[in-house]
């Protein structure tokens, strides 16, 4: 347990000196103030669209940094051989998956609850405020979302290229918000054979569907029931522990 | 007492059309020896120290580290490493990355403090010790390096071309730093290019090529076997079957 909180420490202490953050807060700063000052050509509700937009960008801006910093934790380090007097030591391959893993979440999520932030300070000033039940649900969200996106990063640098597993993982991603809906739509449609494949597709992809609120947001609608939330908890750990378990095993089978 | 006990070592990397890296690998080294381990590049002296440190997870023959398999965390706990690309944290200082490393050996707060500065001071790094990693010369990452192996104060010592990109001062001040390292007891295995330091450093040299061990012992008796008229480098040509000259 020792090992892998060091190596979570160094992950954090990467992300802040590496000033990959920094650039995304001041554009998400810079467009959150913009839209402040806009009013679409006088148009009603505006803090709709600003909450709509605002958080669309936060959680862009979460993922982004979280697929990019996943996904280079492996690469860089074989590539730089860092890795070889740090499994020198007494470190096993599992600290060092779970190590980097831990220290991504926290690391995004960090930089997550800073966006988080910005965005209910500058919906506030706007107008309309989001129900503080909302608010909690919604964040407790992104964490889970930015958990299961980091362990699935780290799994595809494993298989694939630093730059072939980022693609892959903006795939999925957009793959599965846009057409996971229609997917279950076909499942159901479809009998014998192919709804049993269909079904099968449907509950092994990552479902980052579930962890999207904006649209609960900009219409400042009810929270969730509390089931709804430990169910997608529930859900986010089996997932990313499957994920990490697979990663550990590929990674204990690598020559260095 | 064995340290490292390999016998008959296989490995065999993983892209389909290569050739065994170790073929039949047979190698002792006793606590308290300084072990000099040579070859031509491409011999399989990296992929030995890999074996040794764990970091290769499938091969064939039996390797016992300090009497215990090479992936055992007790024994990683007394084993200093020095690879060959000394490569670290470029977003840390020297300081920085000796403290984590302390850490992760569990050395106390107060312990690993004192031991950093002794060891910042024995690699020459005292003016660059708070400055980050991104700007520093070969040389510079070697002393980092060197002072990385010794932060557990370890039994058996892995030093895999120790003095590669180093000026001739800091190059003659490791030397030194090895041989006390010697009399505190410590064992060394040292794998070097360099035969005239070899020569000045080690008790005992084992030579390999193509995977296989050509000839180990004494470097008296190997030179005496020969006729003991022959200088370490001819000796060394005519073991690897070079015959540029």
């Amino acid at each position: 347990m020792r090992q892998i909180w060091i190596l979570a420490q160094n992950t954090i202490k990467a992300l802040i000196r590496k000033k990959d953050f920094y650039v995304f807060f001041i554009m998400l700063l810079v467009l959150l103030v913009s839209l402040l000052s806009e009013n679409f050509f006088g148009a009603r509700n505006v803090s709709r669209y600003i909450k709509d937009i605002g958080f669309f960008c936060l959680w862009l801006f979460s993922f982004i940094i979280a697929v990019t910093f996943a996904s280079k934790q492996l690469p860089e380090e074989i590539d730089s051989k860092t890795i070889l007097p740090l499994l020198a030591k007494p470190v096993t391959r599992t600290h060092f998956i779970l190590g980097r893993f831990l220290g991504t979440v926290l690391a995004s999520s960090s930089a997550y609850t800073i966006f988080y932030f910005l965005y209910i300070v500058v919906t506030s000033i706007k107008g309309e405020g989001i129900a503080f039940s909302l608010v909690i649900q919604a964040y407790i969200m992104g964490i889970c979302f930015l958990s299961l996106v980091s362990a699935i990063s780290i799994l595809l640098t494993l298989y694939l290229t630093l730059s072939a597993g980022i693609t892959v993982s903006f795939v999925i991603y957009f793959a599965i918000i846009w057409f996971a809906d229609k997917l279950r739509a076909i499942v159901i449609s479809r009998t014998g054979i192919e709804s049993v494949l269909l079904n099968i597709v449907y509950y092994v992809i990552p479902h980052y569907e579930f962890y999207d609120l904006r649209v609960r947001l900009a219409h400042s609608w009810e929270a969730f029931p509390l089931w709804v939330l430990s169910g997608v908890i529930v859900y986010t750990i089996l997932y990313t522990s499957v994920v990490l378990y697979i990663s550990c095993s590929k990674l204990k089978k690598k020559f260095l | 007492m064995k340290y490292i006990e390999i016998e008959k070592l296989y490995v065999n990397y993983e892209s389909k059309n290569s050739k065994e890296a170790l073929q039949g690998l047979d190698l002792n080294v006793y606590k308290g020896q300084i072990y000099g381990f040579l070859g031509p590049n491409g011999a399989g002296k990296t992929t030995t120290i890999k074996i040794i440190l764990g970091l290769i997870p499938r091969y064939k023959g039996k390797v016992l580290i300090m009497g215990a398999s090479p992936d055992n965390l007790s024994v990683k706990q007394k084993i200093g490493f020095m690879p060959e690309i000394a490569n670290y944290y470029w977003y840390l200082t020297p300081r920085e990355l000796l403290y984590m490393y302390a850490q992760i050996f569990g050395i106390s707060k107060k312990n690993a403090l004192a031991k950093i500065e002794k060891l910042i001071d024995l690699s020459d790094l005292k003016d660059a010790a708070d400055n980050l990693m991104r700007t520093f010369s070969k040389g510079m990452m070697q002393k980092v390096s060197f002072a990385q192996a010794l932060i557990n104060d370890p039994d058996l010592l892995i030093l895999d071309e120790p003095t590669s990109g180093l000026d001739p001062v800091s190059r003659i001040k490791m030397r030194d730093v090895i041989k006390e390292l010697h009399r505190e007891g410590k064992t060394i295995f040292f794998s070097s290019h360099e035969l005239s330091e070899v020569e000045m450093i080690c008790d005992e040299v084992a030579i390999i090529k193509d995977g296989k061990l050509l000839r180990a012992g004494k470097l008296g008796d190997l030179l005496k076997k020969k006729g003991g008229s022959t200088t370490f480098e001819s000796y060394f040509l005519s073991i690897i079957g070079d015959n540029y000259r």
